[in-house]
């Protein structure tokens, strides 16, 4: 069957076999890099976290030795080099494609995804900035469907808002196209 | 099981068919809920305090701890339960206004809830015990928006549901253009058709040939209430007495453990056949599935009588659960997942039963063959968890009981034994419109999804299955999801590009 064949309503009569090897292909070569702020972001986050409990532990630790503030000390900046490490890592390998009719998500470090919405599931696409994505300049878009929801950190403010748009029109257009089925 | 054979009369109980201008004018005017919803209203406002913490203070009043101040504390809690109860009662009232449903709700601030009648999807009666004490029933409302109920009426007259039933149901066949519309009132419609009854001899088998320990679930709270239930019956000394006149009767002290340790497995599994027995006759006592004009409809019930409607196109997979002895005997238990709460669940199904609703759920095409195995690297991954546990398990054990420890080893071989034994009986299979999996160890599970439903789809990869070239392909729906681990990233890619093809192409409503 060629890309090109609709599968209609009343083709419950029919079962014809696919060519696989015809079908369009998600290319991981084809994904497109998050913001190279993301990675900043991402690092600036996990510092003021762990700094800020390192502090509060190290004030406690100040009144029992030196030693152990530290060594506390110490071991904070060893966190804090290792998630950067594991924060580039992971970012490198995020990305995002958009085709005609889907958007997919790759994520993961240890564990690698690849989640595609196809357009004609989106039931809503919101962008949600926090107070680092403000000033880093970053947004993310969430896109959500009935069965979950899939979410693209680390793009840019007006590139997401350029795939809000271009994911809500697409939408419209195929619920539009949408057909009804005998459910009766 | 009983099914209504080719050409048996439609049967149509006189609460369902078309609605009539008699439904639109009892439904016209806002009314509110029976005053027997401020049981049900109050009930929930207990609930959201939080059900231990009430149960912590009823023993704490009882133990005599209670202060006079705390008295003061419980009286204004329950007064205000009272008051907010009545204020909420009060506020929702329900009515048809035109083409939409009119809810208003709120205390301190009002909501006022409008919903276009054919947006509705499902609307579910239900009648608890306290109800059929003023015959009265509850009404949850689906929409094609909502995951979970839009809204709920905890108590209203019969008449008042049927009616709001009939008039939904009416506005989604009447909003259905491939139907013809009648220009006469009431529309012509076909009368509810019996698909399927239960009677209480097909449930008296199905609670029978489910798997008798499952049923213990039910004596959960008993269980946790074990020191209390000992302090009165003293269970402690009956099972010691039990042991000393069974070891009376056959001598040896290990052949009397041994017989007590029968006895009491035998006793427990009689017991949980009985209440998974006694499970069945009240969930789903009178069972009837019916295809009405907008859908289907489960009826059920004995002490809590439940009616779920779906529309066929709200359901999004199909799914069967059976043990090997409802395999003997030719039955398993079929669910139509729906989206939202409105799951259809058919305990005792036939093959042919299986087979008539998944053609008319889905349409009349094969299901896909489940030919296909996931890749043997499943036995190793599981063998290896197997034998991390019993590593860690006879390091700690060491300490306590020495060189028997090392019987923690024993974890892996069974653990192989059982890992392989899933391994061979999990099959999946796809053709160009479905997807399929069946999984098994005593129980079996199968599901079925047309590939159009998927809303997302995803290829994940773990660090294991990324050195064996291998990956997970999911497929999440509006109601439940499928996943096939451990297949050849290949195949993943290929089954990923079919359903995006199939989501791409056809233009068939998911919902």
């Amino acid at each position: 069957m060629s890309s090109s064949d609709a599968v209609s309503p009343g083709r419950e009569e029919s079962n014809d076999p696919l060519d696989v090897d015809a079908l369009p292909r998600v290319h991981t070569a084809d994904f497109l890099p998050l913001d190279p702020a993301y990675v900043r972001m991402r690092t600036l986050g996990a510092i003021i976290a762990v700094s800020a409990a390192a502090v509060a532990t190290a004030v406690v630790a100040i009144a029992v030795s030196s030693w152990t503030a530290l060594l506390i000390g110490l071991a904070v900046v060893v966190v804090i080099v290792a998630i950067g490490v594991v924060q580039r890592l992971e970012v490198a390998h995020m990305g995002y494609l958009v085709r005609t009719h889907d958007l997919s998500f790759r994520s993961g470090l240890v564990t690698r995804s690849v989640a595609t919405v196809p357009f004609a599931r989106v039931q809503h696409v919101s962008i949600g900035r926090g107070p680092l994505d403000r000033q880093f300049g970053l947004a993310s878009l969430q896109l959500r469907t009935a069965g979950g929801q899939v979410a693209i950190t680390g793009l840019d403010h007006d590139v997401a808002e350029r795939l809000k748009q271009l994911v809500s029109d697409r939408a419209a257009e195929l619920a539009e196209l949408e057909t009804d089925d005998d459910d009766s | 099981m009983t099914a209504d054979p080719p050409g048996t009369p439609p049967t149509s109980p006189s609460s369902t068919g078309p609605a009539a201008p008699a439904d639109h004018d009892l439904l016209a005017h806002p009314a509110r809920q029976s005053p027997l919803a401020l049981v049900f209203i109050g009930w929930r406002f207990v609930r959201r305090l939080g059900f231990s913490a009430v149960v912590a203070a009823a023993l704490f009043v009882v133990n005599g701890g209670l202060a006079a101040g705390a008295l003061a504390f419980a009286a204004v809690a329950a007064v205000t339960i009272l008051v907010f109860s009545a204020l909420s009662w009060w506020r929702f009232t329900f009515a048809v206004v035109g083409d939409e449903l009119v809810v208003t709700r709120g205390i301190a601030s009002v909501e006022r809830l409008v919903i276009p009648l054919d947006r509705v999807q499902g609307v579910a009666v239900d009648q608890r015990p306290a109800h059929r004490l003023v015959d009265v029933v509850s009404v949850a409302v689906d929409t094609a928006g909502s995951a979970g109920v839009e809204f709920e009426i905890d108590a209203i007259d019969r008449p008042r549901a049927e009616a709001l039933r009939r008039v939904a149901a009416d506005a989604r066949r009447t909003d259905h253009p491939t139907e013809p519309v009648s220009t006469g009132w009431p529309p012509p419609v076909a009368p509810d058709r019996l698909l399927l009854r239960r009677s209480p001899r097909d449930l008296v088998l199905v609670g029978a040939t489910k798997l008798p320990w499952a049923g213990l679930i039910a004596l959960a709270p008993l269980i946790a209430l074990f020191e209390e239930i000992d302090r009165v019956v003293d269970v402690d000394e009956r099972f010691e007495g039990l042991a000393d006149r069974t070891e009376g009767i056959v001598g040896g002290s290990m052949l009397a453990v041994l017989l007590t340790v029968v006895i009491v497995a035998v006793t427990v599994t009689v017991l949980g056949a009985l209440l998974q027995v006694t499970r069945e006759l009240l969930a789903n006592w009178n069972l009837r599935l019916y295809r009405t004009s907008s859908g289907l409809r489960r009826t059920a019930g004995l002490l809590t009588t439940t009616s779920r409607s779906s529309t066929v196109r709200r359901v999004q997979s199909l799914t069967t659960d059976d043990s090997p002895a409802q395999r003997w005997f030719g039955i398993t238990h079929l669910r139509l997942r729906a989206f939202g709460e409105n799951d259809i669940s058919l305990p005792g199904s036939s093959d042919i039963e299986v087979e008539m609703l998944r053609s008319l759920v889905f349409g009349a095409i094969e299901p896909p063959a489940l030919d296909r195995m996931i890749s043997r690297w499943y036995v190793f991954r599981a063998t290896r968890a197997g034998a991390f546990v019993a590593i860690a398990l006879g390091v700690v054990l060491w300490f306590a009981v020495g060189p028997w420890s090392l019987l923690a080893g024993l974890i892996v071989p069974f653990q192989w034994l059982a890992a392989r034994r899933r391994w061979r009986l999990r099959r999946w299979g796809i053709t160009t419109e479905r997807i399929a999996e069946s999984y098994a160890f005593v129980s079996r599970h199968t599901a079925e999804l047309p590939l159009f439903k998927t809303q997302v789809v995803s290829v994940s990869q773990s660090y294991f299955e990324r050195r064996k070239g291998l990956a997970t392909v999911e497929l999440r729906t509006a109601d439940g999801f499928l996943r096939v681990p451990l297949i050849d990233e290949a195949d993943a890619a290929a089954v990923r590009d079919r359903v995006l093809h199939v989501v791409t192409t056809d233009r068939r409503r998911f919902l």
